[in-house]
This record gives C-alpha cells, structure tokens and sequence, in this order.
C-alpha cells in the first residue's frame, strides 16, 4: 500500500516524507533501511545500494547506509527484503527486527544501531581515497565512541571500506562485551552470516526479478532468461520459464507475461532458498573481503624496458574465451573454456599504473638502468618513443549555436555514444527550420521530425518550445509548411520520412525503404537521447530544447555559442585513443576469424578436427594495428569515422624540458593550413588551463596548445549514481513534466553530459548542494557544476575538481567564481570586489603558463614580443639531452652544466630543471668592444672557453644490420627473404699486412674498439656482401672469399677533428640480424659563428674570441667570459635579464640562490630588486649593478660604469625561420634557409637537415653548418650539382641572385654560371628542322635522323636541362607529349 | 671470419657484466644471464688524445 502510494510521489517528496518520518521516528534503523530500499526499487532501476548511499548523503547522516554491489566487482550482497513485510512493519511501527533486515552486509547500519541503542554519537566514517583518480583505492576508518577502527586496505569503492570498517568495529566490540544482548549481534548467525532471501518472496511486484538478478550476479551466472509461452486461452494463459545456473525453473500460469515472469522468478528464488538453506550454512558465509578487479594481469618483459633493442614495449592482452563445440561422441554441443589466450601485445606508457616502472624509487630505477627523472608519458613502438598527444576536440553531446558557412543560424549537436556517432544539424533557412541529418538527402522539415516522433500536437510543439509568443512567430512558417505537406499524423510524416532517405545510406537494401525512417529516427537522430522502449519522448523535448535555444539566438545575438570557448572543447588523452583503435581492431579481429573459420568449414575435406582457437592464436592483428597507428600517427578508423593523422610523434628530447613539454602538448581540431584567425587568437578561456605563452610560430601559431602547470585532465566519472543524485537534490524529472511546466519562469533545466534530465526551482541552491557534497569529497572531484544564466539550464557534467581546500574548477565552473589572483586582494576595500564575493584564491599565478614558459626568470619583466611575435611568445625550451646513456636519445650535449644562480623557486623544483641543468653561467660585462658585436653579436674570451665555457659533446650513432645465424630455422627464412640464396653478410678481419690506413682501428672481429680516434674515411666495421645473391650457392659458410665483396661502413667526419669511438653495442634486431651500433663522440669547443642565448631569447653568434688579456676586468680581478653589446637591451625591453644579472651577482656574493619566478614579487616568491641591490651594496657592489672596469688593451680605466655580473647563458631550440640571421651576421657559415620541411618532428635524424637553429653550445655548430665546394656530386637525371650540405652540394645561384646579376649587367657571370658552371651539355641541332639530331661516332659525322642527312648540323651548347626538356629518358619532354621544340640558330 | 683467430675478442654483456667471446654464426647473447645485448670492450691498444 505504501509502496503504491509512494509511487505517485516525485523523489523529492518522497524524501521529505522520509525526512518526516524519521523525524518522528521510533522506527528502528533496519525499517528505515527498508523503506528506503523499496522506495529505491519503484523509483529507478539504478542499482538500489549506490542510490542509499545519495541518500544518506543528501539529507545527513540519519539514514544507516547498505553494503551494495556495484556493478562492477561483487564485494558486497545487496540488501533483499520482502516487500509484504516493509508494508507491515513502516506502518504498523513493528518492532520485530530480528527477522527484519537478513542480510551480511548491514554492518554499518548494525553500528548505527548499536550506538544509538547505547547512546553514544553516531559512527563517523572517514575514507581515504588513494592511488590514481582513474583507480582509486579505498581505505577506510570508523570512530565510535572516540576509538578508531580501521577497514582491511585495498577496496574498489568507498561503501564496501566502510562496510569493512564497521564490521571489524562491531566484532571489537562485540569481543569488549558491550554489546546487550537483545541487540542483533555479529555473531547472529541467522542474521548475518546466512545468506538467505527473505522468508517469503512478494508476490505482486517485480521484486522477485529483482532479487533474482542479483542472485544470479552474485553466483556468477548469465542473467536469468525469461522465457514465456501462451499455453491455453483461459484466463491465466501465461506460462514462464526461467533459466538460470543451468536450471530452470517453471512457474505457475498468470494473466500477463509480466506475471508469469515473476511468478517463474518466484519459483526458482524458493528453490534455491530451499536448497541454500539445506545446505551449510557455513558455506554460504560472507565477508566483506577487498574485492579483485577483473584486470587483465599485464606483464611486462624484462628486454622491454630497456630502450636499448629494437623494440616495442607492450604486453599481453589476455582474454578468456567460451565456445562452443559439437562432441563428436554425444552430438551434443559442448561448452569449451580457454582462459588466458593472448590476442595481441597491447603497448604500454612508461610510468604508467601498468608500467614495470611505476612506482619504484630512484634507487631501484637506477638499477634498472633508467632515469629518475624521466617523465615517462610516452610508449616504445618500433624502438622509438613515441607519445600521443592530447587531441583536443569539440565537446560531444552539446548543443552548439552557431552560423555556418551560409550565414544560417544552425544548432548542431554531435551525439556520440557506444555504438554510433553521429552528427544532428537544425539550421534555419528562409524562415522555416530544417533538419539535416546524413541519412537522408534533403534537409527536413523539422516539424516533420517531430511528428514522426509523435509530436503530432501543434500546440504541444509551441508550448514546448515555449510560450513566448516571439517563438510562435518564428516557428510558424515552419509549421505552416508542414501543413502545406499535407502531414498531420505520425504515420504521415514517416511516409514522407522514408521518401527522403540517401541512397547511401547502408541500411538501405533495395527497395524496402518503408520503416527506415523510424530506425534511422531511432539509431541516429540525436543518438546521445536514450529511450525507453521506443518512446520518443525524451527525444522530441530534446530537439524542442535545441529549437528553442536556436530561436533564443535569434532574438538575441549574445546567445550564440563560441566554438572556440574552452567549456566548449574537450581533450582526448592517449587511453581514449588507444581504446578507440583496440576497439576498432579487436571488432575486425573477430570478423576475420569469423571468416577463417567459416572458411575452413567450407572446405570439403578436412583431416583433422578444426580448432577456430587456432586462427585467434596465429591472428596478430591487434598487435600490428596498433603497433602501426602509434608509429606512424595515423588513426584511420573507418568504424568511428575517424582519420587523423599525426596523432603520435616521436618525443622530443632535445632536452628533459622539451620531453616534458612534449607531453602537455595539445593537438589542434582544425587543419593547420587554415587562414583562420578565431581559433588561433588566445581566448580568455584558457586563462589558466592552456599555457598563453607556449605555442609554436609558423603554422601552427595558437592551433597547437600546451597545458598550463596545474592543469589536470579528468576521466569520465560513473554517470548513474550522479543521475540519482540529482534527482535526490530535487530535480523534477522529465518524464512527468509538459511541455508547459517545463519552461515556466525560474525553472532551469538541469543538463546532465548533454542529457536533459529535468528542471529544478532553485538552480543556485542545487548547484550549491552539489558542490558541498564535492568538496566533502562525497562526490568525484572532478564533477564540475555551474548555472548558465544565459541559456537558462543547470548543467552538471564530468570534468574536474577536488576536494579539500583545493578545488578543480573548469572552465565552465570558471564563470560561477570569482577568483582572486592574491590573497590581499581578499581584504580590499573596493566596493567592485567585496570580500563576500570572491570564492577562490589562486595558488599561484604563474600557474596560468605552461611548462617552458616558466622557466624564463622575471618572465613578467619581459616584454613578450621578445619571446616572439604578436600575442604569442616563442616556444623557448631549453634542450638538453638526458645523461641517460640510451642509444635512442643520442646527441650533443653540454659536458658541464650548471645551475642557474636565479632560479624560479616553483618550477624549477618541480620540474626537475635544477637537477637538469642546460647551460652555464657566464659572467657578462654589457659594453661595447671591438666592433665584432655588432647585430647581436658576443665577443668571447679564449680563456673561458679552455676552461670549458660552452663546450659540448656531440655524438652520433652509426647503425649496421647484418642477417647472420642465429638459430638455424629462423635464420633461414630471414636469410632468404633478404638475399633469396641464404647467403649471409660477413664481418672480416682486416688484413693489416697490406695497405688500409682507412682499417687501422679495427679490432680482430673487424669492428672499431671503443677509445679509438676514428677520422674521416676510417672503417669502423669491416663488412662483406656475398656478390651473388641469388643463386643458392650451398650454405653461408659454402661461399669463398672471392665470392664476396667489400662493403665496409666508412665513417664520414668533419675532416682534422678528433672523434672518438665512445661505444660499440652489438644486439639482435627485430627480424634476428645482428646488428652493430656504434656512437661516435666528438667533443667542440665553442668557435666563431656559434650562437648563443640567455633565457630570455637574447640571442647571438660569437663574433670574435679574444684574449683574456685584452677584456676588461675589475678592480677586483674579476673578467667577464663574454661581452654583450648594450644595444640588445632597448629594442628587446628584456628587463628580465637585467634583474637576473643582478640577482646573479648578488646570489654569487652572498651565496644563496635567489629567485626569479614568474609574478612572484607580490606572492613573494620572487626577490625584490630593491633587496638584491642591498645585497648588493652590503658586498661592495655598486646598487646598480655597474662596476668600474679597466681596458685590457690600454690597462686605463674605462670611462663608462659598465653593467657586469653572471647571467645564465644556454641552449635554445627554436626559430626555425631565423638561420639567415646567422649567416648575415658576420657571414662564416653557409644555411639553407628554405627547411621548413620535416620541422614538425624534432627527430635526431633530420636535426641537421632541418637545420634547426640550437642555440648555445653549438648546437647548431657552424662546423654543421659550415659548407663550401668547388667541383663535386652530380644529379643523375639532371646532370646538376647535388642540393644540400648533407650531400656535398653546390651552392645555388637562384632566381634572386640572377635578377642581381641582370640588374647589374654582369652577363657574361650570368652566363658563365647558367650555362657553364652548371650542366653543359654539346649537342647536334640541325638547323633547318631545329630539331636535335647525333653524331655518329663510327661515320664521324653528325647526323639529323628527321632530314635523314647530316648537312646543316651545328654543334651547340646548351644546359642538359634545356635539353632534357626536348627529349628525355622519361616521358615528361615535350616531344613525348607531341609539342615540337625547335632551335632557331643564329650566327654570332 | 678467420676461424684461427689468435686472441678472440671479448664482449661484455649489458645486465650481468659477464665476459663474453662470440664465434661467427653465435646468437647474440651473455652466456650467464642470456641478456641480449653485448658491449664491446674498450681497446688495449695506446690511444694518445688532445687536450685543447
């Protein structure tokens, strides 16, 4: 009776009702339970314990929460009562509870019970959540009565800790003997130890399914199945059965399906009852035990996590697999398992939970040989590493307003949800507003829409979309053009439907077109909108909803929405990308054995029994797949409709910081090539989520993002207990409002993930409740709630946040705070930010920029367009390479580095960068000298640089495969597919008897020793390569040495440098060669032409290297190591640098580190320069900085204070664009400024062709740059020379060059470097066809094959071009595409 | 390869640090630990370098 009272009732008077009844309540906790247990059954179907706990959390702590299932892992029993008794027992008040509550997992409302029988405070559960937010663990403990209980570790979810808490709290105290003895003890064993249904099972509601699902959960079995025959034509004609572990049970015959269902349900819970009480009951014991989640055990192996091999790092995916097999013997099918197959290699992120890596400290890293400091974040494919960048993306789900590229208001809504995806377009053209959807070819009517959808009401539509009657105006030629139609009713319009459908479309099979309209209307318009059984209704209020928004941005502008709003845009992290393409892979997977088998079935003959397993195990899809998309970046998944490209890119380690970089890099939505300048300008949105500084030049200019310091993105959160929730809160369910309720004035509707879930009166109040029951943690951290008054809609949706004092707010929570960038701020007495008002603090403003930018000191002080142009600053990241020796990070490095003497206090802790340092500091006198710095450029002193300033290693790694035996079976196939006869490569030993300087260094198995000086032209493996490759010639040791020739690896060197071998390493590659890396070190000092950088993007070549005794120096002694014109400071406004040369100094006086973060002054993070210059004074410095400096050259003192002191000097990576500067700056080297290509991917393999500029520590060395020659390669089909430094190019006298040359007159240089310099070419012209003809050489004569005589040939010279142009070896001439090219000659 | 090499040269394995000597046609690989990975060892020859 109450039960159908109740479920008239919306769930907010239902708690009020519960609210009421507790506030009179003798009631003990055990009928609470009940009630609200039934309650939970009529009201939604989520399951029962998750809602409890939202009750128990909105509306106190007086209801004693249920130890529940999740869904997920069974590590509780759900609450089962008879619903008969509830009726009883909250009504007539009975005080029988011995028999009331049956079930193990009650503890927690057992201690409830306890203490408030005892009279002692109720429990107060506090629970930890520790490890990763994708996958906490739960620990929880109890205080009753001041004493703390503590659960066993390691649960999946915060109910089942507490449970265990107050178990282990009601056995101690049951152990103390305080418990009275008509109190339900923990012992009890019928009450809590048995596992029993209720006594009697009700016979009216569904309960009996219910509790029946739960058992078959519980027990591990399929879902029962239901299945109903209509036996006879009386009154009770329904007959179900129902199956489950194997039995099945029969119940009675009844009146309705329904009925019948649960009267089978019935019967089989009584069976098994009877059964689980005819057993022991000591069997049937349960204990809240730490639940183990089915995860898939990965397990990495030992070669993987050394970078060293060519490899992948992965593990196995295992899967357990049920089939179903014919006996042969029986006939009958045979249910086979095979648990732990692996399906395929899954690769791994280092550092990841599943990482071998994670978790172990420096020490054990250390051994294993990897870097402490090393992010991880990336995966290993194919030896390199690789990382997925953050994809960012239009937020799915949401209705977006904008104007297309037609001007038309239009309101789209990409629904994405497990199995379709699919995009929803209402736009308004002339008037009338359509539906455009793929599936059908036309734009639709949306009044059509909506009355395939059962919207058959005019007025209904109107009210729906609101009663303002603006909206009836607008929406009126709509429906007057549906009338025009002729539709009326909802078959009509489906009618109209199915005529429009594309051809297309797949579902389409032939001719029947008829009710696809409906399944389209069913499975992709507005796919996100999940219906019941076929009814529309949740849909059509959805597209009301979107009409009505789309109506609202046309009467009002302001209400358009920005595509380029932060709120608006989601970011997809590497686990999405990956799941995406298991997913897509693992289906095709399926298919294609699907086909194997079915396949092999076909065949006639088959000797032997055919085991499908056997294709699953061969299959190697899934590894391959991925192992492909994660090397070369592309997502090509035409399941999801999805072809990206550059997802991955190899991690960039030109230094610790650009590998950390790289990982909070974000991938942009739109194509860089676009002219768009919206999404490239920096929005206010990203204040604090999205670096406003990091972003690259050039193309990608504010399309490519990276994440600010403290920003953190969220995964999904559970969505069914949140929905409950609000429910719980007092939103209005959808279901029960009209169209006319739902848009009263001062109702918002509550927008859950993109779903309406209904409205609530107070959206402030809700969104308050909400946040409270956030930040007492009771809900994920990363729940962002906010009102937006504009579009008059609460929405609740998974992001970020947490809990405590700190919150996660997202962008669109951002609009609800207001947040204050200092604490003082808070005490202002400007009337515009009232102390009241402002809801959060920052933690610190330097947060709001992004990783690289923060290591800029006194960033603040510099005037960005130093660090770049317009509103963005350059990406400066500092390179250096992890001493990590791993054959994969191999590059030039610095041989010392040091700390910087200003330091940023926050980041540099931080990130690691005081531990990896990347330059020197240098002392800095700001002067002028010599003339040779001009532009920029730096005059250096010889001294410094013998003492190491600047001096750095570069290394190269030199690979050699060679196929040669490993184990006899493999090697043969691998050999075979290489050279087709088994022969194999050889490496010799050198033959020092004769000649072969070039061999000098190698050792007796004919590879170079480590230690060795190699020089240019030195082999460092003596290799050999059969010369027949084909034949089969007899085995690999059958060949003789004559059969082989030599093709030694040569190392080609900057000529009259010492290099040195530094390591050999000798492994087995991929397909078993052997393969012989070799790393050739060469260490550089700095000279003329190299460039140089502070940290502030001063940048500039070494003009000249002086004397140490022709600088200047102090009074003190003190020389500078290099001398920086005073001209880079007006221009460039670097500030910065100026404070950091002072903070230097004063630190170097001193001997403390100051610091330098970014707005730190007034946090006081940052030292004042008001206090260094007292520092400074205090050590006898002048305040200012300046010191009174003598002349090297004449030993008088200079006239000028010059400003002096230490600034850290390092390497940069970036301005791709800029390699002219250097060459003009004092012309010592030669660089191709034309390299834009292959500069997305900082690889080390194209880092020299790329010619990126690497400041400091010639990085950019000009002996990589440096290049000149006279005579040298050619072009085969040109007969030019070849391009590029790389390849011993020429130097190309361009188009510009000439146009100089014309301007100036030089003609006869002109032709000299045309026609002579480049690829002269002599040929026969005849001259009275003009055609080109031949010499003969046997006759000695030219010849003219088209007059078919030699009489008017001449001999010509002309570039080999020009005539490559007339006839060549390829079909691209003129003559081949039928154009006759004819000389005209002219005597001269 | 000359099979009557005088003095076999001698690689050292990248986990355990064993000495390893390899024949022509052996699997690379330590013989201690079957570590896969070999380091070749530095050069007993006088290698004079500049210092500058």
């Amino acid at each position: 009776m109450l039960i159908e009272l109740l479920l008239g009732f919306r769930s907010v008077w239902l708690t009020r009702f519960l609210d009421s009844v507790v506030a009179r309540s003798e009631l003990s906790f055990s009928d609470q339970l009940s009630v609200d247990h039934v309650v939970l059954n009529l009201n939604n179907d989520t399951v029962e314990s998750i809602w409890l706990i939202n009750v128990e959390l909105g509306l106190g702590s007086w209801v004693a929460k249920v130890g529940g299932t999740s869904n997920m892992d069974f590590e509780g029993v759900m609450l089962t009562e008879d619903t008969d008794k509830i009726n009883d027992r909250t009504i007539e008040k009975s005080s029988d509870n011995a028999k009331g509550v049956q079930s193990c997992y009650v503890f927690k409302s057992r201690l409830q019970e306890y203490a408030q029988k005892v009279g002692i405070p109720t429990p107060v559960y506090q629970t930890l959540k520790e490890g990763p937010s994708h996958e906490p663990v739960f620990k929880s403990t109890v205080i009753v009565k001041d004493v703390r209980y503590d659960s066993l570790p390691g649960f999946f979810n915060r109910k089942a800790a507490e449970q265990s808490a107050a178990e282990i709290a009601l056995s101690e105290i049951h152990k103390s003997g305080l418990m009275t003895e008509n109190m339900p003890t923990v012992v009890d064993e019928e009450n809590l130890h048995s596992y029993s249904f209720a006594g009697t099972i009700g016979h009216e509601t569904g309960l009996c399914k219910n509790l029946l699902q739960e058992y078959a959960q519980k027990m591990n079995y399929a879902i029962p199945s239901y299945i109903c025959t209509k036996s006879s034509s009386g009154a009770t004609p329904f007959i179900c059965t129902v199956e489950i572990g194997g039995i099945q049970y029969i119940g009675a015959a009844a009146r309705t399906k329904k009925e019948a269902e649960i009267k089978a349900a019935r019967t089989a819970l009584l069976a098994i009852q009877s059964q689980s009480k005819a057993g022991i009951d000591g069997a049937c014991q349960y204990t809240v035990l730490p639940g183990k989640r089915k995860v898939k055990e990965l397990k990495a192996e030992t070669e993987c996590y050394s970078h060293n091999v060519f490899c992948r790092y992965a593990a196995p995916i295992m899967v357990d697999v049920e089939y179903t097999i014919a006996n042969q013997a029986t006939k009958n099918p045979e249910v086979k398992r095979l648990t732990n197959l692996v399906i395929g290699r899954m690769p791994i992120m280092l550092r990841s939970s599943r990482c071998v890596l994670s978790g172990k400290d420096d020490v054990e890293l250390s051994k294993l040989g990897e870097c402490p400091l090393d992010p991880g974040g990336y995966f290993i494919v194919k030896g390199t590493e690789k990382v997925i960048l953050i994809q960012e993306q239009l937020s799915k789900n949401r209705i977006i307003i904008d104007t297309d590229t037609k001007g038309r208001v239009a309101a789209s809504v990409t629904s994405s949800t497990h199995e379709t995806k699919s995009k929803t377009v209402f736009f308004m053209d002339k008037g009338k507003i359509y539906l455009q959807l793929n599936q059908f070819n036309k734009p639709i009517p949306i009044m059509v829409i909506l009355k395939a959808m059962g919207m058959e009401s005019d007025q209904e539509i109107v009210q729906m979309v609101g009663r303002d009657p603006r909206y009836g105006d607008l929406l009126f030629p709509s429906i007057q053009e549906c009338a025009f139609e002729r539709i009326y009713t909802q078959q009509q319009a489906l009618d109209f439907l199915d005529g429009k459908i594309g051809r297309s479309n797949p579902t389409n099979h032939g001719n029947k077109k008829t009710g696809l309209a409906k399944v389209i209307l069913l499975d992709v318009f507005l796919a996100h909108v999940p219906l019941y059984e076929g009814n529309f209704r949740p849909r059509w209020i959805y597209a009301a909803v979107m009409l009505r928004r789309m109506l609202d941005a046309i009467l009002n502008t302001d209400t358009f929405d920005d595509k380029d709003y932060l709120g608006n845009k989601r970011l997809e992290l590497s686990g999405q990308m990956i799941s995406l393409l298991f997913e897509d892979l693992f289906k095709s997977m399926n298919t294609h054995i699907l086909e194997l088998a079915n396949r092999a079935y076909e065949k006639a003959s088959r000797s032997s029994r055919l085991d499908f397993t056997h294709f699953l195990r061969q299959n190697n899809d899934i590894t391959l797949g991925l192992d492909r998309s994660i090397s070369t970046g592309n997502w090509d998944l035409k399941r999801f409709k999805m072809h990206r490209k550059g997802v991955s890119q190899v991690v960039s380690r030109l230094s610790y910081i650009a590998a950390l970089g790289h990982m909070t890099r974000i991938s942009p939505q739109f194509e860089k090539t676009r002219k768009v300048s919206g999404p490239r300008a920096l929005h206010p949105s990203q204040w604090g989520m999205l670096c406003p500084c990091d972003t690259p030049e050039g193309e990608g200019c504010g399309l490519t993002k990276n994440l600010a310091l403290l920003t953190h993105v969220t995964t999904d959160e559970e969505d069914g207990p949140l929905i409950s929730l609000c429910y719980t809160l007092g939103v209005e369910d959808l279901a029960l409002l009209s169209g006319e309720e739902l848009h009263l004035p001062g109702s918002f509707l509550v927008m859950f993930n993109g779903l309406i879930l209904g409205k609530h009166r107070q959206p402030k109040l809700f969104a308050g409740n909400m946040r409270k029951l956030r930040r007492r943690g009771k809900i994920g951290e990363f729940v962002s709630i906010f009102v937006n008054e504009e579009q008059l809609g609460i929405r609740t949706f998974d992001d970020f946040l947490r809990d405590g004092l700190v919150e996660y707010l997202d962008v669109n929570e951002e609009n609800n705070a207001l947040i204050a960038l200092y604490e003082c701020e808070n005490d202002t007495d400007d009337s515009e930010k009232k102390k009241c008002d402002i809801t959060h603090i920052e933690i610190e403003p330097l947060t709001l920029l992004g990783l690289s930018s923060t290591l800029i000191s006194e960033t603040n002080s510099c005037c960005s367009a130093q660090w770049g142009n317009k509103l963005w600053v350059i990406l400066l990241t500092i390179r250096q390479v992890n001493y990590r020796y791993n054959f994969i990070l191999l590059d030039k490095m610095l041989t010392t580095k040091r700390r910087s003497f200003l330091l940023g206090e926050v980041t540099d802790a931080n990130v690691g960068y005081d531990k990896l340092g990347a330059g020197q500091n240098a002392t800095v006198a700001v002067m002028s000298y010599s003339g040779y710095d001009i532009e920029d450029a730096i005059v250096m002193n010889k001294s410094s640089l013998d003492r190491g300033f600047g001096r750095c290693i570069s290394m190269k790694k030199y690979l050699n495969c060679f196929p040669l035996p490993i184990l006899s079976f493999v090697l043969y196939t691998v050999v075979k597919e290489i050279y087709g006869n088994g022969a194999t490569d050889r490496i010799v030993k050198p033959r020092k008897d004769k000649e072969n300087q070039r061999m000098q260094i190698l050792d007796g198995d004919g590879i170079a020793a480590p230690g060795e000086i190699i020089r240019n032209n030195d082999i460092y493996v003596n290799k050999e390569s059969p010369i027949n490759t084909r034949e089969r010639t007899g085995g690999p040791t059958g060949l003789k040495d004559e059969e082989y020739r030599k093709t030694p690896a040569v190392y080609k060197g900057p000529e009259g440098e010492t290099c040195v071998v530094d390591r050999v390493i000798l492994c087995s590659d991929a397909s078993n060669k052997l393969c012989i890396k070799s790393i050739i070190r060469h260490t550089r000092r700095p000279e003329l032409g190299d460039k140089f950088s502070s940290r502030h993007g001063q940048k500039g070549v070494c003009g000249t290297i002086v004397q140490q005794e022709d600088f200047p120096f102090s009074e003190r002694g003190i020389c500078p190591d290099l001398i920086m014109n005073p001209h880079g400071f007006p221009s460039r406004m670097t500030i910065g640098k100026m404070i950091e040369l002072l903070g230097g100094k004063a630190g170097v006086s001193c001997g403390r580190f100051h610091y330098g973060s970014v707005f730190g002054e007034p946090g006081g993070h940052a030292d004042k320069v008001e206090d260094i210059s007292k520092t400074l004074v205090k050590h006898g410095f002048s305040y200012s900085g300046k010191d009174f400096l003598y002349s090297g050259i004449t030993g008088f003192p200079l006239q000028a204070y010059i400003f002096m002191g230490p600034i850290y000097y390092q390497k940069l990576k970036h301005m791709y664009g800029e390699e002219n500067e250097i060459g003009t700056d004092n012309g010592v080297c030669m660089i191709e400024s034309d390299n834009k290509v292959g500069t997305r991917r900082i690889s080390l393999s194209n880092l020299e062709i790329s010619g990126l500029i690497l400041v400091f520590n010639r990085i950019s060395n000009v002996i990589d740059k440096m290049h000149a020659r006279a005579t040298g390669p050619r072009v085969m089909l040109t007969r030019q020379p070849t391009e590029g430094r790389s390849r011993d190019g020429g130097l190309r006298l361009g188009e510009m060059e000439r146009d100089c040359l014309i301007a100036y007159g030089a003609s006869m240089l002109i032709f000299e470097r045309l026609m002579l310099s480049s690829d002269p070419y002599q040929v026969q012209v005849c001259s009275q066809c003009g055609l080109l003809g031949y010499y003969n050489y046997k006759l000695k004569t030219a010849f003219c094959s088209m007059c078919k005589n030699g009489k008017n040939i001449s001999t010509i010279r002309l570039p080999y071009a020009c005539k490559l142009l007339f006839q060549a070896r390829t079909c691209i001439e003129l003559q081949a595409m039928n154009v006759v090219p004819r000389l005209k000659l002219v005597e001269a | 390869m000359d099979p009557l090499q005088p003095e076999p040269v001698s690689y050292i394995c990248g986990d355990c640090g064993a000495e390893n000597t390899l024949k022509p046609g052996d699997v690379i690989q330590c013989r201690e630990c079957g570590y896969r990975i070999l380091y070749k060892k530095r050069t007993r020859r006088i290698v004079q370098y500049e210092a500058r």
